[in-house]
């Protein structure tokens, strides 16, 4: 499952970052760390798979915006967001929304890691829906013209 | 009987008469002689001496008149009419109502041929005067035919002829070539006397008035005794019951009597304020006789018996400072009258009293009959010297009471304040021993002022402060004044913390006497300063645990950042020793990253305590720069949330300052945050806070600038007022505190507003010592 799987943590905080990666490491995933969402996003291409981990709260983009962001660019990689903080209208309406899966510090035990296990068969599954997508807009494309017409009175 | 030689029968009858006749002569002298010398008193000698002349020469009447004042009265007579000697006593020309009338000059005038023979108004060629001065007359009807009034020497009453005398004699008594007397001898049959009788009569008169003269002495001496012994016991009378007016009392009674005269008064005389002088009354004799009088005695009385000087015999002698006499008064152009219920002032003596040379008073007598002379005052002079000696005494011991009152009044006065002062009051001598305390003083340290007589000042003084004490007492020996404070030891043992005011006393030839000070209990004060600094401490120290409330959201990320990776951490470590085969490296890299973060969260957790923490006792020497980095990472959080970017500009070098760390830990979160919230809904981005720190002299300068939207005027008048907040939920506390932090420190705190816009807020901190000589060699200052 962790085949070619990548875990981005991206935090501000280098040692938090880093003990996350160590975690993701000694379960034999693997691991990236960005000092922050900027970071990440230069780096950011569609064939990146994996899961998001992020913090809430840093200097520049935060952890919402960021996700925010990969939404805006169709972007199927899971976001895990972990806070420091209680609960906030906010943080409510995303979850709510299903984008997001919100993680406070400091998580209980596997918390972090069942989150990551849970996002990334999420992932598999996004991406296998977004491969099909891929793959009938291709082939619509080779559709003729009125092959077409007909497609769009089905 | 013929013009014949007389027969030897003739002769012999002549012979026995003669005989017979020195025989009675020779018996009148005798028994004269012996009456002069038997121990009679005058009155006894005239009643003899006038019975043996009247039997020896047979006349109706004799009479003896003898000097009194001015006047010759008849002091003795014999066979003389009552009336008679009534209507001829006086021989001084007086008005209708009994007032003498004096000549130009003021003296009287003896009338009649009395007054004639009295005054040595006689011409010897005349034959009815004698070589002697006397005058003799067997028919007085031819006398008053022959003779014209010039001849007679003025005024004759010529009573005796009214009276059907017409043989007189008059022979002059004297004595030291004064005539004070006059022998009369009056009968109605003429041809009385014979030549040989008068020149008789002219001798025994020579004896008389020399036994006359005798017994005047004797008496004039018993009158002295008598006045002496007056002195005497008035004068004693003084001594011992020390009152002047029961002394003077009984020295115008003996003046009076003394002098024959009605009343008197003894009076002294003072100085008014406005410079005139005025008698006194000490003494007085009642004179009220009436209504009228007795209200007039009354005021006086009222008046304090004070009488200012007027024109008046009285205000003759005082004006004057002699002696006046006025035997006429009426007539006296000296007189000023008499107030109408006053009793008649027919003569009068004024004696002044002069004691050291100075008028201090005088005596008056009035109404002598006879009048007064001056031999009378000169008599008198023992007595006046008396009087005079207790009116001085009188006044000296006024002046003296007068002044031992004031000083007693002075005294108590200075006494009270003193006594009654709310300052503690301590004088000691040079040796430092306790010559007075007052009872507040006492009370002050626990003691009775007796208690402390005596004792030393350092005994009631701590130890430690000895020295500081002997440095004061050293500025009072050079004569300099001070205040300052210092601690007694009260009798329990407890402090007792006093404002002292001191000063030295000097002798009047500038020697230290010692020194005297007031001191003031400010114990209370002293322990509200503590109870203030201590509240000031405690309110400093819950400003800071509620600042770390307030920023608990940024505690809360700080401490679980470290705690999260931990957890992070021991999970990977525990995951990888399971696998078959665990990658030890991994997991001690891992093992140490725990300890990492521990160590970090040890070290918030840490910070965030010293924040927390209560003052030190003693502040210490530190870098400034950590306290700034501490700080800013307290906020950091704070900072992140608004978007402000939070920057320190701090020099490489460690500036050291000595400060409570906690303290300035306080004053920096304090201003941080104040320039984080600043900010409020301007200028969404780039918002920019800078720390500033750098070292200026011998300071170093800690500035925190913002860029927000500044200052307002009324803002910045009232910036570190307590209480005075912009916040809604502020309390206003933080600039006031963090202004007496820094200025406890030593240091200033200033806020400016910036050129662009925002504000700054800075402080200085003196530079510890030695790092400051170190700066300064950097300099290139050479010591």
């Amino acid at each position: 499952m962790l085949l070619n799987k990548t875990v981005f943590v991206v935090d501000d905080d280098e040692e938090l970052c880093q003990s996350v990666c160590a975690l993701v490491s000694s379960l034999g995933g693997a691991a990236r760390a960005f000092a922050s969402a900027e970071a990440f996003l230069e780096r950011y291409d569609e064939s990146l798979r994996g899961v998001v981990v992020v913090d809430l709260r840093m200097p520049g983009m935060s952890g919402l915006e960021l996700q925010a962001e990969l939404a805006r660019r169709n972007s199927h990689l899971p976001v895990i967001v972990l806070t420091a903080f209680a609960r906030t209208p906010t943080t409510e309406r995303a979850m709510k929304a299903g984008a997001v899966t919100i993680i406070d510090k400091p998580y209980r035990d596997d918390e972090l890691w069942d989150a990551i296990r849970t996002a990334l068969v999420h992932e598999e599954a996004a991406w296998n829906v977004q491969q099909r997508r891929q793959d009938i807009h291709r082939r619509l494309l080779t559709l003729s013209a009125e092959e077409r017409q007909v497609l769009e009175q089905i | 009987m013929g013009g014949s030689e007389p027969t030897s029968r003739e002769l012999q009858e002549q012979n026995e008469e003669l005989r017979a006749q020195l025989a009675r002569e020779r018996e009148l002298t005798v028994r004269l002689l012996k009456l002069a010398n038997a121990s009679s008193d005058l009155h006894g000698l005239m009643r003899e001496a006038t019975a043996l002349l009247q039997g020896w020469t047979g006349c109706e009447a004799v009479g003896i008149r003898l000097r009194e004042g001015e006047d010759f009265p008849y002091f003795e007579t014999r066979g003389f009419p009552q009336d008679f000697v009534r209507l001829e006593n006086s021989l001084c020309v007086s008005s209708i109502d009994g007032q003498r009338i004096g000549d130009c000059q003021g003296n009287v005038v003896l009338e009649c041929m009395c007054g004639n023979v009295l005054c040595g108004r006689f011409d010897p060629s005349l034959p009815f005067f004698t070589p002697h001065g006397s005058f003799w007359t067997n028919s007085t009807a031819a006398l008053l035919a022959s003779t014209t009034e010039a001849d007679r020497q003025a005024r004759t009453r010529n009573r005796c002829n009214s009276e059907g005398y017409e043989s007189v004699a008059l022979v002059p008594l004297r004595s030291d070539g004064t005539t004070f007397g006059l022998l009369q001898l009056n009968d109605r049959r003429p041809g009385r006397f014979t030549r040989e009788q008068i020149d008789l009569l002219e001798g025994l008169a020579a004896g008389l008035a020399e036994a006359i003269g005798r017994r005047q002495s004797a008496q004039g001496f018993r009158l002295s005794l008598q006045l002496l012994a007056a002195i005497r016991d008035a004068q004693l009378q003084f001594i011992t019951e020390t009152s002047s007016r029961a002394a003077f009392g009984a020295l115008l009674e003996t003046l009076v009597t003394m002098t024959d005269s009605e009343y008197g008064f003894i009076a002294d005389v003072i100085c008014r304020e406005d410079g005139r002088l005025a008698t006194r009354n000490l003494a007085i004799s009642d004179i009220s006789w009436d209504a009228a009088s007795r209200q007039l005695f009354q005021q006086w009385a009222a008046s304090n018996w004070e009488f200012p000087t007027v024109r008046n015999l009285i205000g003759a002698t005082v004006t004057s400072g002699r002696l006046v006499i006025s035997n006429a008064v009426s007539h006296d152009p000296r007189s000023g009258g008499t107030p109408p219920a006053h009793p008649p002032l027919r003569s009068f003596m004024g004696i002044p009293m002069y004691s050291r040379g100075e008028l201090v008073g005088m005596a008056g007598v009035a109404n002598r009959p006879g009048g007064y002379t001056e031999d009378l005052a000169e008599f008198l002079t023992p007595f006046i010297v008396t009087c005079a000696g207790i009116i001085q005494t009188v006044r000296g011991q006024e002046k003296e009471k007068e002044a031992a009152r004031a000083l007693r009044q002075s005294e108590e006065k200075y006494r009270r304040i003193v006594e009654t002062a709310n300052e503690g009051i301590w004088a000691i001598d040079p040796g430092q021993r306790t010559t007075y305390v007052n009872r507040q003083m006492a009370s002050m340290l626990g003691y009775a002022p007796e208690e402390m007589l005596g004792r030393l000042m350092t005994d009631f003084m701590f130890s430690e402060d000895l020295a500081d004490h002997n440095a004061q007492i050293e500025k009072r020996r050079q004569g300099a004044d001070s205040q300052y404070e210092r601690r007694f030891r009260r009798k329990d043992g407890s402090e007792c913390w006093t404002h002292v005011s001191a000063t030295g006393i000097r002798g009047s030839d500038g020697d230290f006497l010692g020194s005297f000070a007031m001191y003031v209990n400010v114990n209370r004060l002293k322990a509200d300063e503590k109870r203030l600094s201590l509240m000031g401490q405690q309110l400093q120290h819950a400003v800071r645990l509620a600042t770390l409330g307030e920023l608990a959201a940024g505690i809360a990320h700080e401490v679980n950042q470290p705690l999260c990776a931990i957890v992070n951490y021991a999970k990977a470590c525990g995951n990888a020793s399971r696998h078959p085969t665990p990658d030890l490296a991994k997991i001690r890299e891992w093992s140490d990253s725990i300890a990492m973060a521990a160590a970090r969260g040890g070290d918030v957790v840490r910070r965030l305590c010293g924040f927390a923490r209560r003052t030190e006792v003693h502040p210490c020497k530190i870098a400034i720069q950590q306290l700034v980095r501490d700080a800013a990472l307290l906020v950091r959080f704070e900072a992140e949330a608004r978007a402000v970017t939070l920057r320190t500009e701090m020099p490489q070098d460690d500036l050291l300052v000595v400060a409570q760390p906690v303290q300035i830990h306080q004053v920096l979160v304090n201003l941080l945050r104040n320039a984080i919230e600043a900010f409020g809904h301007c200028r969404p981005t780039g918002r920019r806070v800078v720390v500033d720190v750098r070292r200026l002299v011998d300071r170093v300068w800690i500035s925190v600038e913002d860029n927000g939207p500044g200052l307002s005027e009324t803002v910045s008048e009232r910036l570190f007022e307590p209480f005075f907040t912009t916040k809604p939920e502020g309390l206003g506390l933080g600039l006031a505190i963090s202004r007496t932090i820094v200025e406890e420190h030593g240091g200033q705190v200033l806020a400016t507003s910036n050129h662009e816009n925002g504000a700054s807020f800075h402080f200085t901190l003196p530079i510890a010592k030695d790092a400051l000589q170190d700066a300064f060699e950097q300099d290139g200052f050479r010591r």
